[in-house]
């Protein structure tokens, strides 16, 4: 029977200068599912999505991703947009995609995926020149351009006005779906969380799951 | 490969290029000990019996001392001017204004040969520094000091020389002030004053970048050589001390006494530029942490454009910095032909461009020694950058693992070479080389070590701040979007640090060009003089023919022009709001 399973996190375990952050941590994701994970500034959300990603190394436990990709099947939206100066917007996505296309047609699906977030005409814009809302919509794109079988998005509209977060949580969970792609999006604040996720966890919860 | 594999590599390569830097230093002071028969401590014990050496010592510190406020007293008010308004065109002054940095100090000494010369501008105005008649004569004669026109010649050449310095570190720290602070301090009790505001704000923030300017100022008029040779050529410095005596030094029974005199003053020089540079590493330091808690943003728009005082100490400044350069180049198409008995009389001729291209028997031509100088300056880039880039990473990655006593321990060591100066290191390997294998001195590319050895340290200074603002974060998102790791170091790390590396490339061209120290000594007459040296050369020689001096300038304007190319290239480059001084 095909697993159901994306992502299997058991007694994940991360400190720092002997002060520990994460302790025996256990967390499933179904496939499909998003998740949020609701806490407060500091308590270890970044170190968990940072260890599931293989920037940071746990002490012990296990995270086990259902592909055969590894850690290539997890996507990574960052807190603030990182978008390469170096580089013009299509430059930037063009970092995300798996295989490198002919020219045309990476131009062509460069286009597509402008256009779905609603910026087309923006290819050749200077990273600088766009708004926060616009660079965390293009970190997004190219985020999914690598077809990723997990997305964990730290905070990343934390940054933006009131009404762009809401409209972003709100697209994000929307592309999401239509791509069946699972999420876990680590968040301070409830409302966001509860726009985006079909299950909220807060972090609490997630400690005293392990106390249990 | 796997980190230990990595790290031991590294560990070797650093540990030669150390060894290499110190050997001819290390090796030279060996054959003087043996020529002297005393050791080093003796030898500092008695550096006062020693002919001329205090002397030096007295001058070579009142000069530096005197230089490095003279450039404060010059630099900080353009600085200011420039960092407070909003300028049409910053970034054209602040490329002005480092151009003499770049330029070789045989240049700078040719511009202000002819800035104070008998036809210069400065005696067009009545002040005569060169003979020393006029006020300058009273004044001689009155405080009974000799040659002051020669000292101030200097000193104002040696400004004009670290201005840059003041601009790069001072400049970008006060265009980055967050406007507020100033305004939230007018509004306090303590702010109401115009001292207490310079003793609150003004001075804490930028304090360290002008000491730390202030000190490398001294540093660079401590270890001058051209300058000193040719604007004050009565009074000796350690560094022109040493230059003088060090031919016949460390040959065994022969003239011991200049090898006593190299001895003691190269020891001494050494602790004075190491005390020097560990004060200046401390203030950078200082300086680079207030620097990080300075917000930045449209602090000049805020400011609004400059008042008339403003432009008048700029556009001053400009002046300053370009009647050197244009002095030789305008000289370099000035040909004398009357004689001192009908009166000078001179036209404008290119035959002086003419002269210095064809060279004669004994001096070679400007385009052969070019070829030389970009030749030995290619080959330092070589070695060079690599070096440096190689050096300045393992600093940099000491720091990232926590280590930051070893870190500093290695970023002391990589400045020594600066501690031991170019004539310094021109001697150690004159002398360590003679001694150690007499066959290599014949060896054609024997300048491209001392020029390595001293353009290292500037290849570590600008890749290392360039390296450590690289963040993470730019690293660990190539990786999240699983690039290949060229792909992740390019796009991850290299794009950051290829303006700097261009930088510091240009600057190690720039210097192995304009190399004078060194190169004086190692240098033989023949088929390798550089172009520094051509233009030595031909100042050396007498003025009886009209075209020497004009094909000297023509050498050395030459030489300001590729300089100033290399510059150009290197501006394009440089990261926005650097204020790391070189």
């Amino acid at each position: 029977m095909k697993s159901t399973t994306a992502l299997t996190v058991s007694q994940l375990t991360k400190s720092f200068h002997g002060k520990v952050i994460l302790n025996r941590l256990d967390l499933v994701l179904e496939k499909n599912e998003i998740v949020a994970v609701l806490g407060p500034s500091g308590c270890g959300k970044s170190t968990l999505l940072r260890c599931l990603v293989g920037l940071e190394q746990p002490d012990s436990g296990s995270i086990e991703i259902q592909s055969t990709r590894g850690t290539q099947a997890i996507g990574y939206l960052f807190q603030k947009p990182i978008l390469y100066p170096h580089l013009n917007v299509a430059g930037n996505i063009s970092l995300g995609l798996k295989s490198k296309p002919s020219k045309e047609e990476q131009r062509n699906v460069i286009a597509k995926e402008l256009s779905f977030i609603q910026m087309e005409g923006f290819e050749k814009r200077r990273v600088e020149s766009l708004s926060g809302g616009e660079a965390q919509r293009v970190a997004l794109v190219r985020a999914m351009l690598g077809k990723p079988e997990v997305l964990l998005l730290d905070e990343p509209f934390s940054a933006l006005d009131l009404e762009t977060r809401r409209a972003l949580a709100i697209e994000t969970r929307t592309w999401l779906k239509k791509r069946t792609t699972a999420a876990i999006h680590v968040t301070h604040d409830p409302e966001e969380a509860h726009l985006i996720a079909d299950r909220v966890l807060s972090w609490e919860e997630l400690i005293h799951r392990e106390e249990e | 490969m796997p980190q230990t594999s990595r790290w031991v590599l590294r560990f070797s390569f650093i540990s030669a290029y150390l060894l290499l830097a110190s050997l001819p230093f290390i090796y030279a002071l060996g054959q003087l000990q043996h020529v002297t028969g005393h050791s080093p401590w003796q030898a500092l014990w008695r550096f006062d019996e020693v002919y001329g050496a205090t002397e030096a010592l007295k001058f070579t510190l009142f000069e530096a001392t005197a230089s490095a406020a003279l450039t404060v007293l010059i630099g900080l008010p353009i600085a200011w001017c420039l960092g407070r308004y909003e300028w049409r065109t910053p970034a054209v002054f602040r490329a002005i204004f480092s151009v003499p940095f770049v330029m070789p100090a045989i240049v700078a000494a040719m511009g202000f040969l002819v800035l104070i010369g008998d036809e210069g501008w400065l005696n067009a105005l009545g002040i005569d520094l060169r003979k020393e008649t006029g006020f300058i004569g009273d004044f001689a004669a009155r405080t009974g000091w000799d040659h002051p026109g020669h000292f101030l010649a200097l000193i104002i050449a040696h400004a004009w020389f670290n201005l840059s310095l003041m601009i790069r570190f001072v400049e970008p720290t006060l265009a980055r002030l967050d406007p507020s602070w100033e305004e939230q301090l007018s509004l306090l009790g303590q702010g109401k004053s115009r001292f207490n505001r310079v003793r609150h704000l003004w001075w804490p923030i930028i304090g360290p970048a002008v000491l730390c300017a202030a000190s490398l100022s001294f540093l660079f008029s401590f270890t001058s050589f051209a300058l000193v040779k040719w604007l004050a050529p009565f009074n000796n410095t350690m560094e022109s001390l040493m230059a003088a005596y060090g031919g016949s030094a460390g040959i065994v029974d022969y003239r011991v006494d200049t090898s006593e005199i190299v001895m003691s003053a190269s020891l001494v020089q050494f602790l004075i530029l190491l005390t020097a540079l560990y004060l200046t590493s401390t203030l950078q330091q200082r300086h680079s942490t207030r620097f990080s808690l300075i917000s930045e943003g449209g602090a000049r728009a805020k400011r609004g454009p400059p008042n008339w005082k403003a432009c008048l100490v700029v556009y001053s400044g400009v002046a300053f910095a370009i009647a050197p350069m244009l002095a030789a180049i305008l000289a370099s198409f000035r040909v004398r032909t009357g004689s001192i008995s009908d009166g000078m009389i001179y036209e404008w001729s290119v035959a002086g461009w003419t002269a210095a291209w064809a060279g004669d028997l004994s001096t070679m031509g400007v385009g052969e020694a070019l070829g030389n100088s970009l030749l030995y300056a290619m080959c330092t880039l070589c070695i060079a950058l690599p070096t440096g880039w190689l050096l300045a990473s393992s600093i940099h990655e000491l720091e990232k693992q926590n280590k930051p006593r070893l870190a500093k321990t290695l970023d002391v060591l990589t400045l020594l070479p600066l501690a031991i100066s170019a004539v310094m290191v021109g001697l150690g390997i004159l002398l360590g080389v003679l001694m150690w294998m007499p066959s290599l001195f014949q060896w054609d590319f024997l300048p491209v070590l001392p020029h390595v050895i001293l353009t290292v340290p500037f290849v570590v200074r600008v890749m290392l701040p360039a390296m450590r603002s690289v963040e993470p974060q730019w690293q660990e998102q190539a990786q999240v979007l699983n690039l290949s790791s060229f792909q992740s170091w390019y796009h991850g790390y290299f794009s950051f640090v290829r303006g700097p590396a261009v930088v510091a490339s240009s600057l190690t061209v720039a210097f192995s060009l304009g190399e004078f120290g060194a190169s004086w000594l190692l240098v033989r007459a023949g088929s390798w003089d550089t172009l520094s040296v051509v233009v030595d050369q031909l100042m050396s020689r007498p003025k009886f023919d009209p075209l020497i001096q004009p094909a000297a300038m023509a050498a050395a304007s030459v030489l300001m022009g590729i300089t100033f190319l290399l510059f150009f290239v290197a501006e394009r480059f440089r990261p926005e709001g650097d204020g790391g001084g070189f």
